[in-house]
């Protein structure tokens, strides 16, 4: 018979394991996020198509300060080495026009080393979409988004259901944008083992419609892979990731009426602290509002947030054709393109991670410098 | 007979103990904070004493499911917060000590860690305080349970009604065969059950009581460069969580605009949060859009008690905005010391602007007129110590907005003894004609007072020597007719009504000299004279001259200006030649 005394004690001693848990996962967290290969990302992947679409913005004569939405992590990098680099306007004391920050974890440390933003919520991402009361979610649309899971977009709990959540969390945050342009940046853990099977069954569905359904995409696929099925895709599950994640945001764009450029693909490997290696992936897609040109590519198309099914009596028939014709091309082109595996990059170039480590390394406490 | 005092004398002595239950800690815990706010504020002081340069509270308006509360500070290390937990209300002395400042911004330590512990008993069941000292690479997560300190609570209010009960009851009949009444043996039976259930409960003091438990996991990694506490508040009372939320509260409350278009509170609440902490002061300042204190959400609310509360920093042009020297070194001060505070992403300012409402719409307020203003300082010992305090007491001729800002707000070492006290230390008990709701202000302590803090931290001992130094000064500052403010107030009454009134009769005057332009065809002009005349009014040459001295006009200004319009008007028509039918109709428009 186990006595209260023990009972209690087994409960304190499983906090303490999680405690100690969560403690060196932060610190994994922490020494990952200044990694040359997630500097490389920022760099090449962020940065660089954030300056593009910023430039292009302002060339067109918007004036007002561009928005960012971000996960930021505990160190908030991102948002150093866009200030570092000139991009991001600082006001006052904070960031209270230009950034939103969404961190169940960190939200509360962010702002207190950075100052007063647009929003901030401790809630996660998923749950916080749907409170349309939130500042997070009334200071929509944002002209750049960057989710930068540290897990995997597609969560293997719950299974089915799960992706359904996270799939329609990425439909509402395209249905508050509202038609507006934007730069989504998306990261995300990949791994099979980070799947149960009733959500790979799903993400196999997606890729299987488009082989049954469209043409081009069918006759590319079998180019690429020698038959139309698609065991030898899921080979390389990241490979297949990569194909369906950007096939699930084509698809919301074509029904909010977007076209999709991917600027970024990439990913890179990484070990977990038990020594399980795992890829990450990363986008960068640029979502252009089909049919709107100048200046009113970067305003909201909708006057407020519309269902879905009434977006169509706001566009014309023309637009909706490109749309889906758009989508078509996108798709089609999806098993083709060209990937870049940032370990391979940085192994061929050894002066670039020594760079990348001092980049990196130089943006620590980069709050510190700016009071 | 022997009288009483005989009775005793006669008596050995007798040695009776006072004893003071150990649970009347428990009831002292429980009513220690009246609010939110109050509770938060220690939390705050806490990390102001850690040399934090932000805390940044984060509630999860609108659900308010828990509170989280982040500082940078040095953070702490487990043995501190051991000693902390271990001996909670030891610090209630600390404050009585001379004054210790911070090692980096050299701020007054205000010195209660164990009471901002106790004060989370107050508004949740548990609580997770994570800490790392500055300079170390470890941490420690403790987890604080007070479901225990609840408990004790609950069970003390439970056994003080049983013992009620017990002890109400009416003596039972000594002899078993005398009726009686069913009231009698109602009573008896509950005095019976209540007896037991004490029995059962076996409910009886204990040498310490014991708050709760926690459990500190320590030595855990720590980020490098990392340091600060976090201390999030879960399960939080439903109580304050139904308060926060405004469930409950009667519709009737909010500016009428509001309630035509049916918003609810949490929208209300919402529409709000889009306003700067800026922005809604000064609404609340001008009252714009009828907003008033108490037509604010809970949540407004409670953010305003913390800003009133805290050592933040004032506006740049308050808090008063007709004398920017005001506190002006106290405002350098609270630069100074370099710290701010954030609530769900809004950085709170203490929202002191005056003048406000009426006079605050007027553009340029005129010192003594509208307003007047009365700096207060002080620096001598009072009953063997020191007592030093500065501040000013701030009159304006309509009620100060928004309400909250009425009364006198006494900080001790920055930090506010509760909110603006309404009485003004008990002026307007006392004179209760006073003009309390037009005067606000703000005194800082420097140094003495404390030892008259009540428990709670948010009033005052009233019979203690220093408050009464404070409150003699302020009475005098404030003063009765004819002295100190009100007799100022009394003074610019007069100045405004003779203002006014000078203001009125050169306006009736220049009427009156278009009006004898325009009847005399442009021949005569109007002159008033103030000779004593016993004519009223006489012509020489092109000038009508009126004697406004004149004993024969009517005292009343309304008769007397009727009177002078009358007369310049057929003095003027009879100069142009007027006819008596054009005399009597210019008489009849006058009049009617």
């Amino acid at each position: 018979m186990v006595s209260k005394k023990q009972q209690r004690e087994a409960v304190f001693e499983r906090e303490r394991r999680r405690q100690e848990q969560r403690a060196l996962d932060e610190l994994a967290a922490y020494g990952w996020d200044f990694h040359p290969t997630k500097q490389y990302v920022r760099r090449e992947g962020w940065v660089r198509w954030i300056q593009n679409y910023v430039e292009r913005r302002q060339a067109e004569g918007v004036n007002k300060p561009w928005t960012y939405l971000t996960l930021p992590g505990k160190n908030a990098l991102d948002i150093g080495f866009l200030c570092q680099k000139g991009l991001l306007e600082r006001g006052g004391e904070g960031f209270q026009k230009t950034v939103a920050i969404c961190d169940n974890r960190w939200a509360s440390w962010v702002e207190k080393r950075i100052g007063p933003l647009i929003a901030s919520s401790r809630k996660s991402l998923e749950k916080v979409i749907w409170q349309q009361q939130d500042p997070l979610v009334t200071n929509f649309p944002y002209d750049v988004i960057n989710l930068d899971f540290c897990g995997t977009l597609l969560q293997n709990e719950g299974p089915r259901e799960r992706i359904i959540e996270t799939i329609r969390c990425l439909e509402e945050i395209f249905e508050l944008q509202r038609g507006c342009g934007f730069l989504l940046l998306l990261t995300t853990r990949t791994g099979d083992d980070q799947f149960g099977e009733e959500a790979e069954a799903e993400l196999r569905k997606v890729l299987l419609h488009n082989v049954d359904e469209e043409d081009e995409f069918r006759v590319k696929y079998e180019a690429r892979y020698g038959s139309v099925d698609l065991i030898p895709c899921l080979e390389s599950f990241t490979e297949f990731t990569q194909i369906v994640i950007p096939k699930i945001i084509a698809r919301i764009a074509r029904d909010d009426f977007y076209l999709v450029v991917e600027r970024f693909a990439a990913k890179y490997n990484r070990v977990d602290r038990n020594g399980y290696p795992y890829d990450m992936i990363c986008h960068t897609f640029e979502l252009k509002p089909i049919g709107r040109r100048g200046k009113n590519v970067f305003e909201p198309r909708f006057p407020q947030k519309r269902r879905k099914d009434a977006l169509g009596d706001y566009v014309s028939t023309q637009t909706a054709d490109r749309a889906s014709t758009e989508y078509r091309v996108f798709i089609a082109d999806l098993v083709q393109r060209p990937i870049i595996n940032v370990d391979q990059c940085l192994a061929d170039h050894p002066g670039l991670i020594e760079e990348l480590e001092t980049e990196a390394k130089g943006l620590a406490n980069w709050w510190e410098r700016l009071e | 007979m022997l009288t009483l005092e005989e009775e005793l004398s006669s008596k050995p002595f007798e040695y009776v103990p006072i004893k003071v239950t150990s649970g009347i800690l428990l009831h002292i815990g429980a009513g220690i904070y009246s609010s939110v706010a109050g509770a938060i504020k220690e939390l705050v002081s806490n990390a102001f004493d850690a040399d934090a340069t932000r805390v940044v509270i984060s509630t999860g308006c609108p659900e308010f499911e828990s509170i989280q509360v982040t500082d940078n500070g040095t953070g702490m290390s487990v043995a501190d917060f051991r000693k902390a937990m271990a001996s909670i209300g030891t610090s209630l002395k600390r404050p009585l000590q001379s004054v210790k400042w911070t090692a980096k911004y050299n701020r007054p330590i205000i010195g209660m860690l164990g009471i901002g512990l106790m004060a989370l008993t107050q508004i949740c069941d548990e609580a997770t305080i994570e800490s790392t000292q500055e300079g170390k690479d470890t941490k420690f997560v403790a987890k604080l349970d007070f479901t225990q300190f609840r408990h004790r609570i609950s069970q003390q209010r439970m056994a003080a009604t049983l013992e009620i009960l017990r002890d109400r009851a009416p003596e039972r009949p000594l002899d078993e065969s005398a009726e009686v009444d069913t009231e009698t043996l109602a009573m008896l039976e509950l005095a019976r059950m209540a007896e037991e259930r004490l029995a059962e409960e076996g409910i009886e003091d204990t040498e310490g009581e014991q708050l709760g438990y926690c459990v500190v996991y320590s030595n855990l990694p720590a980020v490098p460069e990392e340091h600060g506490t976090t201390i999030t508040l879960t399960k939080l009372d439903p109580g304050v969580v139904t308060s926060l939320r405004d469930e409950g509260r009667a519709i009737d409350a909010m500016p009428q605009h509001i309630q035509s278009r049916g918003l609810t509170w949490q929208e209300f609440c919402q529409e709000l949060r889009r306003f700067s902490w800026e922005e809604l002061c000064e609404r609340l300042r001008l009252r714009t859009g009828q907003l008033a204190f108490n037509a604010l959400p809970q949540y407004h609310q409670f953010l305003w008690e913390l800003a009133v509360m805290t050592p933040v920093e004032y506006f740049d042009r308050g808090p008063l905005l007709v004398k920017k020297d005001i506190l002006v070194e106290k405002k350098r001060e609270l630069e100074r010391y370099r710290f701010s505070l954030l609530v769900d992403n809004q950085k709170l300012y203490k929202p002191i602007l005056l003048p406000s409402g009426d006079v605050g719409k007027n553009e340029s307020p005129e010192p003594e007129l509208d307003y007047y203003l009365e700096p207060l300082e002080r620096d001598d010992e009072v009953d063997g110590e020191r007592l030093r305090y500065h501040g000013y007491v701030f009159w304006q001729r309509a009620q100060v907005e928004p309400s909250a800002l009425r009364g006198l707000q006494i900080y001790i070492r920055d930090i506010g003894i509760g909110l603006y006290d309404q009485t003004l230390l008990n002026f307007s008990v006392i004179n209760p004609s006073s003009r309390a709701g037009q005067m606000s202000g703000e005194i800082y302590v420097e140094e003495g007072l404390e030892r008259a803090l009540n428990v709670d931290r948010n009033s005052f001992r009233e019979t203690d020597a220093h408050y009464v130094a404070l409150q003699r000064h302020v009475f005098n500052v404030i003063g009765h007719r004819g002295e100190g403010i009100v007799g100022k107030s009394v003074d610019a009454y007069y100045k405004r009504k003779q203002r006014a009134d000078q203001q009125a009769a050169k306006a009736h005057f220049e009427g009156l000299g278009l009006l004898v332009q325009q009847l005399s065809n442009e021949k005569l002009g109007l002159e008033v004279s103030d000779e004593r005349s016993s004519e009223p009014c006489t012509i020489i040459g092109d000038r009508l001259l009126l004697y406004d001295k004149f004993p024969g006009w009517p005292r009343s200004s309304f008769k007397r200006q009727l009177a002078q319009r009358l007369l310049v008007a057929i003095e003027a028509a009879i100069a142009a030649k007027a006819t008596s039918e054009e005399i009597r109709d210019l008489i009849k428009s006058i009049l009617f």
